[in-house]
């Protein structure tokens, strides 16, 4: 596990960023700010289809040491009629590549009967819904041999829910053994566009079962939040980071994330500094801002 | 079917269309679809992509090719499906243009067939280096003689002066 001793002498989270294979001159500031990089497999996928493997060769120079977690958006664990068995075939090969510290997906759909959506709406919390990526995670599990971690989707679609959002999470994590991702960024967003009561959903959560946290920054487009990982990381969000800190004993890993395309806009530094402010938040002798 | 199967059904409809939906959010996220698209397909037509925003007709290109449907999950298949349907585009700059960045990226197995001959009016390395700085090809002056593009044994990409 990523944890790393805090000045005050116990065990702090790790401090992760994302990977999306460019540009190669953010690799050097990842590498030396970050804990941990999340590479996501998706995104460095070639055009044969197969890993390009010049991206890993990148990591590898740059970034020898730093642990992985890998995290997809490809496999669509939540489409009816199959999940995206060429997703499973790009993760073989990452993980014959360098083994991570676990890898995780999205409690999504991204195929209806074959076709690509172009988008990942959240999986509807229901009972149906619930049972079917239940036994997706558990096989998923069980092919790997490894914990895998799933996250809530914000999503603007509307969707059925015979449970709570957090009482369809409590039982996933509880009937599967592996730990949930929550992304404090999701969280606003469902709570912006009305889908979610954030002090309800705060109460409710089994915060045991949070194993990985994500940070990252969104747009508002005609009064909607939408979860685009093109900036850096609001106030409001730091703020829920310090009361998920608080409240998620058995965190491991909190990880800010950042589109690839945001970097030449955002600039290497920007992105540094975001790390550097994170990591401040991480130690619990930082006080965190109200 | 099952209520999740339908669900899903009524999600992928309402975001292939464009008609008025009952779906709370379903104009955003197609909004949200075609503003990912079009960055994509940027990302891996970036010649053909630059000529089409000179032309002004990028948004509408894309929108259209979204309304193909049947997208595949690997965004390169999905570029070069673009790049397919613009190689037969009435406008010979825009065909051209589109073959030659589709004949330069696709692997060996999605390799299109070219013309016999391919003849260009100008230097087709020329009018690449013209979009890439922002210009429309159609200002460069025409070649000398016309420039013949063919692929070697090797499977390289060259040019000749035709005759």
């Amino acid at each position: 596990m990523p944890l790393a001793p805090s000045a005050g002498g116990g065990l702090r989270p790790a401090l992760g960023v994302s990977w999306e294979g460019r540009p190669a001159a953010l690799l050097p500031t990842l590498a030396a700010r970050a804990d941990v990089i999340e590479v996501v497999p998706d995104a460095l996928r070639g055009p044969d289809g197969e890993v390009n493997r010049t991206l890993l060769d990148e990591l590898d120079r740059e970034a020898p040491d730093v642990p992985l977690t890998y995290h997809g958006i490809g496999l669509s664990i939540g489409s009816v009629d199959a999940w995206n068995d060429d997703y499973l075939r790009l993760l073989d090969q990452v993980l014959a590549w360098r083994e991570p510290l676990w890898h995780s997906e999205h409690l999504g759909f991204t195929h209806v009967d074959g076709a690509f959506l172009g988008t990942m709406p959240a999986l509807p919390t229901t009972q149906e819904s619930l049972e079917l990526v239940i036994e997706r995670s558990r096989s998923m599990r069980e092919r790997y041999g490894r914990e895998f971690l799933l996250e809530h989707v914000a999503s603007p679609l509307d969707r059925p829910a015979d449970l709570t959002l957090a009482a369809y999470l409590n039982t996933l994590a509880a009937e599967t053994g592996s730990r949930l991702l929550l992304d404090l960024h999701n969280i606003e967003c469902d709570v912006d566009n009305g889908y979610l009561r954030l002090d309800e959903f705060l109460d409710e959560l089994d915060w045991t079962a949070v194993g990985e946290i994500h940070v990252a920054g969104g747009v508002w487009h005609d009064g909607w939040h939408l979860d685009v990982h093109t900036g850096l990381v609001a106030d409001s969000t730091m703020a829920l980071l310090g009361t998920a800190l608080e409240r998620a004993t058995n965190l491991d890993l909190v990880v800010y994330e950042v589109l690839a395309s945001a970097v030449p806009r955002l600039g290497v530094d920007a992105i540094g500094d975001q790390l550097d402010t994170v990591r401040a938040l991480l130690s619990p002798a930082t006080p965190v801002p109200a | 079917m099952s209520d999740l199967a339908a669900y899903q059904r009524h999600v992928a409809t309402a975001l292939g269309t464009a008609e008025p939906t009952d779906l709370r959010g379903a104009d955003v996220s197609r909004w949200s679809v075609q503003q990912w698209a079009a960055a994509l397909l940027r990302n891996v037509c970036p010649l053909t992509g630059r000529l089409l925003v000179l032309r002004g007709r990028y948004g509408a290109d894309v929108d259209a090719h979204l309304a193909r449907g049947g997208r595949p999950s690997s965004l390169h298949a999905w570029g070069r499906a673009f790049l397919a349907g613009l190689a037969l585009d009435p406008d010979r700059v825009v065909a051209d243009v589109a073959l030659l960045e589709l004949a330069m990226t696709a692997p060996v197995a999605a390799r299109p067939a070219l013309p016999e001959p391919w003849v260009w009016d100008r230097d087709p390395w020329q009018v690449a280096a013209a979009i890439a700085q922002g210009h429309d090809p159609v200002e460069l002056p025409h070649a000398e003689l016309p420039v013949l593009v063919y692929r070697e044994p090797g499977g390289r990409l060259a040019t000749a002066f035709a005759g």
